[in-house]
C-alpha cells in the first residue's frame, strides 16, 4: 500500500483537566478525501488544528509525506495547507498582496499573478483584489483564506468547515476543485455538518464524538 | 426633556462606574456603613489629590523660574493662556469636520429619531462632555497656582500654608471652568452649524484655523495689539493667579461662558442628530473600547478607519523564500506608517540623545529606562501582529528561528541606525560620544527586543492566537531587557572610568562586546524555543 500523506501516531489533545481529543492514529491516503462530521465540541476543529500544526499536540506525532511536522518541520509544511473556518489575515496586506506573499513564501516567483488572477476570478474576489480583507464579507473572507490554500503547492488540504460561509455556486465551485485535487493524488480532510458531502466527493465519511475517532 | 437628561446622566453614571468599582464602591448599597466608607473615600482623595497636586507644583516652579523675563504669574497666564487658545483651536477645527456630539447606537435610535428639543440636547451632550476636559484644565491652573504660591514663599507647602493654598486653588478653579466651558461651548456651536439640515459647510472647519493665524500673525507684528484682542482671556487668568482683583476676573469669566452657551443655544436647533450620530458611531466605540481598557482593539479599530477599503498594490519588489517575511514586514510597515508610530521612532532617537547627554548616573538610569522601554514595544510590534494571523505565519514553511529573525530584523536595525544617528550629531556638535556605546548598541537592541519577545511568546496560547489575540508586552519583560541590556553597558562604563588607558578602552569594549553577545546569543536560544513551542 502506498506511504500515507497524513499520519498521526499516538496523538491527542488536552486543554487542562479535558481531553478535547482522546490518543488516535490514523491515516490518509493519496487521492482520499475524509469528511469528519459530529456534534458541536465534538473536538473536530482540535483534531484539525493539531494535524495542520497550529495547536501543539499533548502527545504524539504528526507526518506529513512521513516528514515530522515538528522535526522537519520546513519539508512537513511544504506539503501541507490549512484552511481555519474563520481566517485571519494582516491588517495592512490587500488581498492581492496576500497571495503575492503566499507565493513568495512558498518559492512561487515565476508566474504568480496569473496564479493569483486565476484564483481570484474563481471564487469572484477580482472586483475585491485591491481591498483590505478587514472589508470583504465573511463569505469573501473565507474564499480568501481557501485562495491562499490554494495558490501554493501541497500535498494535504485541510479544511474546517469550508462549505459554512459560502454560497451555492462557489460551494459547488469548491466541491469541484476538491475533486479534481483528488483525482491529482492529494490528501484531502475537512469537517462538515453536511452528512450528504462524503458521497457528493466520493469519500470516506469519518465521525468524531466527544474527542473519540470512529473511522467509518 | 427629562428624557434627554435621564439618559445623558446615565451615560455619566455608566462612565463613573468604572472608578466607583476601582474604590470599591457600590452605588447600590445603602447601608450606613457603606455611605461613611464613601465619606472616607472622598476625603482620602482628596488628600490625595492635593498632595499631587502639591507635588507636581514643585516641578512647576521650576518651570517657571526657566521662563526669562517674566513674572511666574505672567508666565503661568502665557502658559495657560496658550494652551487654552491651541486647546479651542484644534477643537474647533474637530468640530467643523465631525460631529462633536457622540451618540451611541441606542441613542441614535431612542433619541435622535424622536422629535425632542434639539438645544437640550446640545446642552446635555456638551456639558457631559465638558466635565473631563475642565478637570484637566482646572488641575494644570491649580499646580500652577501653587507653584507661584511657593515660588512666593520659598518652601513647600506647610500645615500654616494650607487655607492659603486651598483658597488660592478655588480661586484659580473658579475662573479655569468657566472659561474653559467658554470656549469648549463656542466649538461645540461650530460643530452644532455644520450639521444644520442636510447641508454639509466644509469651510467651517477653517474659521478656527483662520483665527489661529490671525493671532500669529498679530503676535509677531502688534504684541500690544495681541494683548488687546485676547484682553478678555488674559484679564480673567492673570485675576485666577492672584495678579489682579480676582472678583473682576471672575465675573468676566463667566460672563464669557454665558456667551459661550448662549452661542450653543442660538446655533442648535436646527442641529440634525442623524447626521450627529452617523458620523459619531465610530468614534463612540473607540471611546467604549477605550475606557474597557482595550488598547490593542482601540489601535485596530483606528489602522483600519484611516486604511479605508483599499489600495493598490505595493511596488516593492519581492524575493522568494525567508526574504517574503522582510518584504512583507516593509509593506505593512509603510501602509501602517502614521503620525503616531514617526513620533514614536522620533522619541527613541530623542530618549537616545538624552543618555548620551545625561550629566549623571541618576539621569543615565532614567533615560536608559524609558529607552528600553520604547525600544521593547516598538520593535516587537511586528512580531505581535503577525502572532494575530497565526493561521497564516505557523503555516509558512520557515522554521522559528527564521521567522522571528525576519520579524525583529527591521525594527532592530531601524534603531540601530537611528542611534548612531543620535551619536553621529552628538559628534557634529563637538561632543565626543564614548566609543563603547557606538558598538554595544546594536546588541543592546537586539537583547532587549529579544527578551521582550520572549516575555510576549510565553504568555502566548495558540487557542489566543487563533482568535487573532496576542499577548501584551508584560512587566517583566520590560524589566529583565532592562537589566539584561544594561548590564554589559554599565560594566564597561565602570572599567573605563577607571582606567583611561586605550588598550583598556579597546579590551574592554571587546569584553563587552563579547558579554553582550553572549547574553543576547542565550536569549536568542530562549525566545526561538519558545516560539516553537507556543502551545
Amino acid at each position: 500500500m502506498a506511504q500515507p500523506l497524513l499520519e498521526a501516531k499516538g496523538l491527542c489533545r488536552s486543554f487542562g483537566e479535558f481531553q478535547a481529543v482522546h490518543t488516535l492514529d490514523l491515516q490518509v491516503y493519496p487521492g482520499e478525501i475524509i469528511v469528519l462530521s459530529g456534534p458541536n465540541g465534538a473536538g473536530k476543529t482540535t483534531l484539525l488544528l493539531c494535524l495542520s500544526g497550529l495547536l501543539r499536540p499533548t502527545r504524539g506525532n504528526i507526518f506529513v509525506e512521513g516528514f515530522d511536522l515538528y522535526q522537519e518541520e520546513r519539508d512537513a509544511k511544504q506539503r501541507l495547507a490549512f484552511v481555519p473556518d474563520v481566517p485571519h489575515f494582516y491588517q495592512e496586506l490587500t488581498t492581492w498582496e496576500h497571495l503575492h506573499f503566499i507565493c513568495l513564501a512558498f518559492g512561487v516567483e515565476r508566474g504568480w499573478e496569473e496564479r493569483a488572477e486565476s484564483k481570484l476570478r474563481e471564487f469572484g474576489l477580482w472586483e475585491s483584489h485591491d481591498m483590505y480583507p478587514h472589508n470583504l464579507s465573511r463569505g469573501m473572507r473565507l474564499k480568501l483564506g481557501i485562495s491562499l490554500a490554494l495558490i501554493r503547492p501541497f500535498q494535504v488540504l485541510i479544511m474546517d468547515e469550508p462549505t459554512s460561509a459560502l454560497d451555492t455556486e462557489s460551494a459547488s465551485m469548491l466541491m469541484e476543485k476538491l475533486i479534481t485535487l483528488r483525482d491529482n493524488g492529494c490528501a484531502i480532510l475537512l469537517t462538515s455538518h453536511d452528512l450528504s458531502l462524503a458521497e457528493t466527493l466520493g469519500g470516506k465519511r469519518w465521525r468524531m464524538d466527544r474527542g473519540q475517532l470512529e473511522m467509518g | 426633556m427629562k428624557a434627554i437628561w435621564l439618559v445623558r446622566l446615565r451615560d455619566l453614571a455608566g462612565r463613573m462606574r468604572f472608578w466607583t468599582a476601582i474604590v470599591g464602591y457600590n452605588p447600590r448599597d445603602r447601608s450606613l456603613s457603606h455611605g461613611i466608607y464613601l465619606i472616607y473615600v472622598v476625603i482620602f482623595f482628596s488628600l490625595w489629590g492635593f498632595a499631587v497636586l502639591a507635588l507636581l507644583a514643585s516641578l512647576g516652579a521650576g518651570m517657571l523660574t526657566m521662563v526669562k523675563g517674566l513674572t511666574p504669574t505672567a508666565a503661568s497666564t502665557m502658559i495657560v493662556g496658550a494652551i487654552l487658545l491651541m486647546y479651542a483651536i484644534w477643537q474647533g477645527y474637530m468640530s467643523g469636520k465631525r460631529s462633536p456630539f457622540i451618540f451611541s447606537e441606542t441613542d441614535a435610535e431612542l433619541i435622535c429619531q424622536t422629535p425632542v428639543d434639539r438645544r437640550q440636547v446640545a446642552l446635555a451632550w456638551f456639558l457631559v462632555d465638558w466635565i473631563p476636559g475642565g478637570l484637566v484644565f482646572g488641575g494644570l491652573a491649580i499646580v500652577l497656582r501653587f507653584a507661584i504660591l511657593q515660588l512666593a514663599e520659598q518652601g513647600g507647602v506647610v500645615w500654616a500654608h494650607l487655607p492659603g493654598y486651598l483658597l488660592a486653588g478655588l480661586q484659580v478653579v473658579c475662573i479655569i471652568l468657566p472659561l474653559h466651558l467658554a470656549f469648549m461651548a463656542t466649538d461645540y456651536a461650530l460643530g452644532a452649524l455644520r450639521l444644520r439640515g442636510d447641508m454639509d459647510n466644509p469651510w467651517l472647519r477653517w474659521i478656527p484655523v483662520w483665527v489661529g493665524l490671525g493671532l500669529i500673525i498679530l503676535a509677531i507684528t502688534s504684541i500690544q495689539g495681541f494683548q488687546i484682542i485676547l484682553w478678555p482671556v488674559l484679564f480673567p487668568l492673570k485675576a485666577g493667579f492672584g495678579e489682579v482683583y480676582w472678583l473682576a476676573g471672575f465675573s468676566l469669566a463667566i460672563i464669557l461662558a454665558i456667551i459661550g452657551l448662549l452661542s450653543l443655544y442660538w446655533a442648535s436647533p436646527g442641529l440634525n442628530l442623524s447626521r450627529a450620530a452617523q458620523e459619531s458611531r465610530f468614534r463612540w466605540s473607540a471611546q467604549q473600547v477605550s475606557w474597557l481598557g482595550d488598547s490593542q482593539l482601540r489601535r485596530e479599530m483606528l489602522t483600519r478607519k484611516r486604511l479605508g477599503v483599499g489600495h493598490q498594490a505595493s511596488r516593492i519588489h519581492g524575493r522568494a523564500g525567508a526574504w517574503a517575511l522582510i518584504w512583507k514586514d516593509w509593506v505593512t510597515t509603510l501602509r501602517a506608517m502614521n503620525f503616531g508610530t514617526t513620533m514614536g521612532w522620533i522619541g527613541i532617537f530623542w530618549v537616545y540623545l538624552g543618555l548620551i547627554l545625561a550629566p549623571d548616573w541618576g539621569a543615565r538610569i532614567w533615560a536608559f529606562t524609558i529607552w528600553s522601554l520604547l525600544v521593547s514595544q516598538r520593535c516587537t510590534e511586528r512580531l505581535r501582529a503577525d502572532l494575530k494571523v497565526w493561521a497564516i505565519t505557523r503555516q509558512l514553511p520557515f522554521s522559528g528561528r527564521e521567522t522571528l529573525a525576519a520579524q525583529v530584523a527591521t525594527p532592530v536595525l531601524a534603531t540601530t541606525l537611528l542611534s548612531w544617528l543620535a551619536m553621529g550629531i552628538i559628534s557634529a556638535l563637538g561632543f565626543s560620544p564614548m566609543i563603547f556605546l557606538i558598538v554595544l548598541v546594536p546588541t543592546t537592541i537586539l537583547c532587549i527586543t529579544l527578551t521582550a519577545a520572549f516575555d510576549i511568546l510565553r504568555h502566548c496560547h495558540s487557542s489566543e492566537l487563533l482568535a487573532g489575540q496576542a499577548a501584551e508586552l508584560g512587566a517583566g519583560g520590560v524589566v529583565l531587557g532592562i537589566i539584561l541590556g544594561g548590564t554589559p553597558m554599565v560594566m564597561v562604563s565602570w572599567i573605563l572610568n577607571q582606567y583611561h588607558t586605550i588598550g583598556v578602552i579597546c579590551s574592554g569594549t571587546l569584553l563587552g562586546l563579547a558579554f553582550a553577545g553572549g547574553i543576547t546569543y542565550v536569549i536568542w536560544r530562549l525566545t526561538a524555543s519558545s516560539y516553537r513551542n507556543i502551545n
